[in-house]
């Protein structure tokens, strides 16, 4: 970017002028009206996010789940705990998604004039979006950023129609953690409980057809809203909740390192505490990813001699 | 040695107040200061217009109201015979909340940053609560009074469900500073290791509290407090709370029990050390610590 492209002019208007006429007033008024440009504080593009990342490291989460599973309240919940203090051993560090937070989390608040916090819904005319947080550990102020997708439900629902579309998402081919929502809500209704797990079921599937070797990413199985199969009532959802995830570990046995997470990010109930099962899956998104060993990568065969440099591998 | 400084903060933060306060005490020479006056050149009628209102009790102009100016004042640190010419650009809080709402900003100032001047930020310790959830408001309220998602059926709580539309105006004051200091690590503004002397202003407002400034920015604006902490490769600061005004002007017994007293008396700062009347303690700060 140049730093014409850098500078605006705030009054800028398309009318025809003749500069030759206007006085020096006026062009010193001008002057000082210029103003330059800063990058935007909203969700992250994939553009952004290759540039961020040519930058600097950060570990990418991926949140897979169809619409009204709690995706992103999940997220902005993690975010609003760092307004209130640290959180799960970290200190907020940064964000380059700031204003992105805010817009999610407004009508959870009391200044959105709404009675009951709600998130807006997230648009599959939006596309992929990433969040943004940096965070320090408490002890030692290691700083580690997460890029933490943000994507329409209903884009999931067209994955679990054609499963080859999740070739199509790079936040899952490039992620070290996928976190499968399942909707607490629709487990709390026996009606809809089996189908909340084939959804999940049906996605978990459509990950595994793209990713045929065993790689480092954690599977995560979230359960949202888990207030609401809390008590005696809860009792047959819990259950049917733990054959789901004992059949779905079944599923990625030996592929991936997987773990269920029962969370309740914004449990409305007065007097509730907020962001219930959080902080163990922001940590576990924080962990430090096993270096790979350059030896472990399959020898390619070997055609000219710039190849036989990969003889060389791993002795340094 | 020409020590510059930037004045920063949102609208009503006290940059204009701790301004004529400093004139005040510089110029009038009442008690001991770090820095003395050292010479005047140009023009001080802004700095006479904003002086004058302080020590007459009067509500300091806003730089919004008055125009921004940049003021010039020369010191000399009588122990050392170190000279300093500090230059404030008195830049109005509305420029920041620009900054922070439109994300744009003068290119003056990018360029005044790139130069490593020492910064005074400040921020009003008259918080609002503008970051409280409706769950934490619902838990505020009496029982009857507590509205229950779960109670609610399903067509009240549509009704009652209106929210204002999202606009970049209603970010938390705490969010707002925290983007203007990430904005000073990123293009186009030079990343580098800057000073930043955090000045709480309304000190006397929290003295029930008996928090430190360091103490009270991690509990009123946790953000601000955990992002300066965990961003010390990019930020040197110390922590002041400052009192430049010393009373509430509305509380006329107050005003009329300090009357009689040296009016540089009225100002009161906390720092590392110990309290003190001199303002001109975060400035000597700023001008010792090593680049």
């Amino acid at each position: 970017m140049t730093d014409e492209t850098n500078i605006t002019d705030a009054n800028e208007d398309d009318a025809d002028v003749d500069v030759f006429e206007r006085s020096g007033t006026d062009v010193s008024q001008e002057v000082s009206t210029r103003w330059a440009e800063l990058p935007v504080s909203s969700t992250l593009t994939i553009e952004d996010a290759d540039k961020f990342l040519c930058w600097k490291d950060a570990a990418i989460v991926a949140i897979v789940g169809e619409r009204n599973g709690g995706k992103t309240t999940l997220v902005t919940e993690m975010y609003s705990c760092f307004l209130r203090g640290s959180f799960a051993d970290n200190l907020f560090c940064h964000s380059l998604s700031l204003s992105g937070f805010e817009q999610k989390c407004f009508q959870s608040r009391a200044a959105s004039g709404g009675l009951h916090p709600q998130t807006p819904r997230t648009s599959s005319q939006e596309g992929l979006r990433f969040f943004h947080l940096a965070l320090s550990n408490e002890a030692e102020l290691r700083r580690r950023d997460l890029l933490i997708s943000e994507r329409a439900g209903e884009t999931y629902t067209e994955v679990r129609n054609t499963p080859e579309y999740a070739t199509e998402m790079p936040e899952l081919r490039k992620a070290s953690s996928v976190v499968f929502i399942i909707d607490g809500e629709r487990l709390a209704n026996p009606r809809l409980r089996q189908e909340a797990f084939a959804s999940v079921r049906s996605l978990l599937r459509a990950y595994l057809l793209i990713t045929k070797v065993c790689s480092q990413t954690q599977i995560q199985l979230v359960t949202t809203k888990y207030d609401l199969l809390e008590g005696e009532g809860g009792a047959g959802a819990r259950e049917a909740l733990e054959t789901f995830e004992k059949s779905a570990f079944g599923l990625v046995a030996g592929k991936f390192d997987v773990r269920a997470f029962h969370t309740a990010a914004r449990n409305p109930a007065a007097g509730s505490q907020p962001a219930v099962g959080l902080a163990p899956l922001l940590q576990s998104w924080l962990r430090p990813l096993p270096s790979l060993s350059f030896k472990s990568i399959p020898m390619p065969s070997l055609t000219d001699e710039f190849d036989r440099l990969m003889l060389y591998r791993g002795e340094q | 040695m020409n020590t510059n400084f930037i004045i920063m903060g949102l609208p009503s933060s006290g940059k204009t107040t701790f301004l004529a306060a400093l004139w005040h005490l510089v110029e009038a020479n009442e008690v001991k200061c770090r820095l003395k006056f050292e010479s005047c050149h140009g023009n001080f009628s802004y700095l006479h217009q904003i002086a004058e209102a302080w020590r007459t009790f009067r509500r300091v102009p806003r730089t919004s109201q008055t125009g921004e100016q940049d003021v010039i004042i020369e010191l000399i640190n009588p122990d050392t015979g170190q000279k300093a010419r500090a230059f404030f650009p008195d830049l109005a809080g509305e420029t920041f909340d620009r900054q922070v709402e439109e994300r744009i900003c003068k290119p003056a100032f990018v360029e005044e940053l790139s130069k490593n001047n020492g910064i005074l930020f400040f921020i009003n310790a008259d918080v609002k609560e503008d970051g409280l959830s409706i769950g934490e408001l619902n838990a505020r309220l009496p029982a009857e009074a507590q509205i229950s998602a779960i109670s609610s059926g399903e067509d009240s709580y549509k009704e009652s469900t209106k929210f204002q539309e999202w606009e970049p105006k209603h970010l938390p004051a705490q969010v707002k500073i925290v983007q203007l200091f990430s904005d000073m690590i990123r293009p186009p503004f030079e990343p580098m290791r800057r000073r930043v002397a955090v000045m709480i202003s309304a000190w006397d407002l929290t003295r029930e509290m008996q928090l430190t400034p360091e103490h009270w920015l991690a509990t009123h604006m946790p953000l601000v407090s955990q992002f300066l902490r965990s961003n010390h490769d990019y930020f040197d600061y110390q922590i002041y709370g400052v009192s430049a005004q010393g009373v509430r002007l509305e509380d006329d017994q107050a005003v009329d029990r300090v009357l009689h007293d040296l009016p540089s008396r009225r100002i009161q700062i906390v720092g590392p050390n110990e309290d003190s009347n001199d303002l001109t303690e975060p400035l000597v700060w700023l001008m010792s610590v090593k680049e």
